[in-house]
Formats: structure tokens, C-alpha cells, sequence
């Protein structure tokens, strides 16, 4: 027969296990659910936060220079991440990609102008 | 002015509290007249109520432009230098704030000013990829930075930690747990009556009204099952993340109300 307190125990792990699994995030995508909830109107953010964002500019792009030592120097475990190192070749684009790219564009373009005249 | 307005009650930490929350307040309103821990009890609540046929539609208007700016964000990401810094700046102004938001929800135990940074990486990340062709433009942007900032935060997070195992280590052993114990008995009931994520939710939420130390134990309990960790390196690894110190008697007392807490949302199901 289990004694009391070790079923409690076994209990309270069985919970503790539960939550973990509920609450850890993991590396799978986020899902469009899951992005709803933070593009709706009126997002607050706690005034720390606001002021961290608000020290670091509102142009990511007066980084980018910067983050060449920012994003190399802490090293990333996912492969997503460490996709973004690949450099463009120094040469440019093939021709071929380079036409594939202008297609790409134009046909996004496209589909832009008949959602805004709404067909 | 027309103003919109729900009275919202809850009650926390035995404080019934009754606060006013509307669309039209801004920000700056909110922090004037209520604590963080109020606001984001009432933003939650804004976002998740469905019976307001004039939030709906300010939430379907949001949709579209949503759908416009991530296409007219991705031609230009195909465009020249200069057009892909537009469509970042294009993105930034729209997402900043939404990741912001996300990653203070996901990532309590970070830092402000680590969060700032993975949402400024997060941009960084989508330029570069623009510029080297691996960015797939075939698929929504949006997706994608929240996607970007995650793993972000995950990786900075073990980079904190040098305890957090693999997801897989986690995930396999959590139904080891659960043989041949009553919790384990009410959850499968729960998955059965299709129950488990309305459980998972709530509690979700109420870990995101917690503050302080509550907070960051509930972040390590996240990354480790019971026998992973004993009290002692909960506070240890608390330390490592954040910089607090906390005694093993709050490690036990937080755990024994989270413990709490997620049994009594489990067997509210069946009465």
C-alpha cells in the first residue's frame, strides 16, 4: 500500500509536471492564435518596458551596423538564427535570381493593387 | 468624446477590484490611474471578450491592414537597400510594441532591456534575410517575427541558464508522471471532454497576473519537470536568470500555490 505521503508527493509531481508542460515555451512556430491576441488595439506595456524600447530608438536600422558584434557575439543554438550569418554573395545575385526576385515582386505587387481596388 | 466603456471586476490577491477599461483610454490613462498588475488584467480581458460586436470590428479593421502592410512590406523587402530599410521601418512601427507585449507575457524572467533588444534583433534578422535571399516571401511576415522573437528569447534565456534541457527530454517524460495518479486520471478526463486547453488557458492567464518572485519561479518551473530540480537550485537557477536572490521557503510556497491554483482550475471542470 503507498503511504500517504508519498501518494501526496506522487500527486504534487504529477501537477508540477502538468504545468511545466503547459507552460514551457518551445521552439515550434508561434501560431496565428496565438499572434492574435497582441495585434489587437490598446497594447500596454509596463512602463520599464516602454522605456527599454524607447532607449534603444525607434530606427532597428541604425543597428544593424552595430549588430554585426550584437548578433555574433551571443552565440545562437537554433539553426534558424544562425541561417541569418549567411552573407550575400559578394558579387551580387546570379542573374537568374535576380529575375526571379524582380518576378517575385511583381507579382506581390500585383496581388497589392487588386486588394486595394478591392477585387 | 465617445468612449466605450466595460466595467471589469476581478478579484486578486483578495482585493475585489473594479476598474472601468475602455478602447478609447490610452496608455497613458491606464498608467495614471491603475497598477501594471491591474492593466494587465483588464487588457487580457479586453482581448479575450468576444461579446462586443464594436471590439470585433475594430479588431477585424486591424486584420486588413494587417494583411496590406505585410504584403506592402514584403515588396518592398524585395526591393532595393533602401526599400527593404522602409519596409523594416514600415514593420518595426506596426510590430514593435505587439512583440514587446509577447515577449513580456513569454519571457518574464528577462530583462527589460534584453527584451528591447531580441524585438530590435527581430528586425535586424528580417532585413538581413531580405539581403541574403533566405527570406521567404511566399509567406506572411507576421508570422515570422513572432517566430523570430521566441527562439530569441529562448536562446537568451539558456544563455542565462546552463541547466535547460530539450524540449524533446521534457515533452517525452511528462506522462511519466501523470501513470496511476488521480491528476493524472482528471486530465486525461479533461483532454476526453475536451477541456484540457480551457485549463491550460486559464491558467495561462493567471500566471501572467503574478508579479515578482512568483513570476520567475513559475518561468523556471517551465523548463524543468519536479525531479529536475530541487528547491534550492530553483532559487539558484532564479539567481542565474535574474539577479534575485530568494530563499527555499518561497521557492516552496510559490510552487504550493501554483500547485494549488492549477488543481483547483483542473476540478473546477467536473463540478
Amino acid at each position: 500500500m503507498t503511504a500517504p505521503n508519498q501518494s501526496k508527493d506522487r500527486e504534487d509531481k504529477a501537477v508540477a509536471a502538468l504545468i511545466s508542460a503547459i507552460l514551457h515555451v518551445g521552439e515550434g512556430d508561434v501560431s496565428e492564435d496565438e499572434i492574435r491576441k497582441y495585434l489587437k488595439s490598446g497594447i500596454c506595456l509596463s512602463s520599464e518596458d516602454e522605456a527599454a524600447l524607447q532607449r534603444l530608438g525607434s530606427n532597428p536600422m541604425e543597428l544593424v551596423s552595430k549588430s554585426e558584434t550584437s548578433l555574433s557575439g551571443q552565440p545562437t543554438e537554433t539553426e534558424f538564427l544562425a541561417a541569418l550569418h549567411r552573407k550575400k554573395p559578394a558579387g551580387g545575385f546570379s542573374p537568374k535570381t535576380e529575375e526571379e526576385i524582380r518576378k517575385k515582386r511583381e507579382e506581390l505587387l500585383a496581388k497589392l493593387r487588386k486588394k486595394k481596388s478591392g477585387h | 468624446m465617445s468612449v466605450a466603456l466595460i466595467r471589469y471586476s476581478y478579484k486578486s490577491q483578495n482585493r475585489n477590484k473594479d476598474i472601468l477599461v475602455g478602447l478609447l483610454f490610452t496608455c497613458e490613462y491606464m498608467d495614471a490611474m491603475f497598477p501594471q498588475a491591474d492593466r494587465s488584467a483588464a487588457m487580457t480581458f479586453l482581448r479575450d471578450k468576444e461579446d462586443y460586436p464594436w471590439l470585433n470590428r475594430a479588431m477585424q479593421t486591424t486584420a486588413f491592414e494587417d494583411d496590406d502592410l505585410d504584403l506592402q512590406a514584403r515588396i518592398g523587402l524585395l526591393g532595393t537597400s533602401k526599400e527593404k530599410e522602409e519596409a523594416v521601418q514600415l514593420l518595426f512601427k506596426r510590430f514593435a510594441r505587439p512583440l514587446m507585449s509577447y515577449m513580456a507575457d513569454t519571457f518574464a524572467d528577462l530583462t527589460p532591456d534584453e527584451r528591447a533588444s531580441a524585438v530590435h534583433d527581430v528586425f535586424i534578422a528580417i532585413y538581413r534575410m531580405a539581403e541574403n535571399g533566405t527570406l521567404d516571401t511566399d509567406k506572411p511576415i507576421t508570422g515570422l517575427l513572432f517566430t523570430i522573437i521566441k527562439r530569441r528569447g529562448i536562446d537568451i534565456r539558456r544563455k542565462n541558464s546552463r541547466r535547460i534541457r530539450t524540449d524533446v527530454e521534457l515533452t517525452d517524460e511528462v506522462g511519466d508522471y501523470l501513470v496511476g495518479t488521480e491528476t493524472g486520471r482528471d486530465w486525461s478526463l479533461a483532454v476526453t471532454l475536451g477541456k484540457a486547453n480551457e485549463v491550460s488557458e486559464a491558467f495561462r492567464q493567471f500566471v501572467l497576473t503574478l508579479k515578482g518572485q512568483q513570476r520567475r519561479i513559475a518561468s523556471v518551473m517551465a523548463d524543468f519537470l519536479p525531479d529536475w530540480l530541487s528547491d534550492q537550485e530553483i532559487a539558484e537557477e532564479v539567481f542565474s536568470r535574474t539577479g534575485q536572490r530568494i530563499t527555499t521557503m518561497e521557492v516552496k510556497g510559490a510552487k504550493n500555490a501554483l500547485l494549488a491554483k492549477f488543481r483547483a482550475l483542473l476540478k473546477r471542470q467536473f463540478s
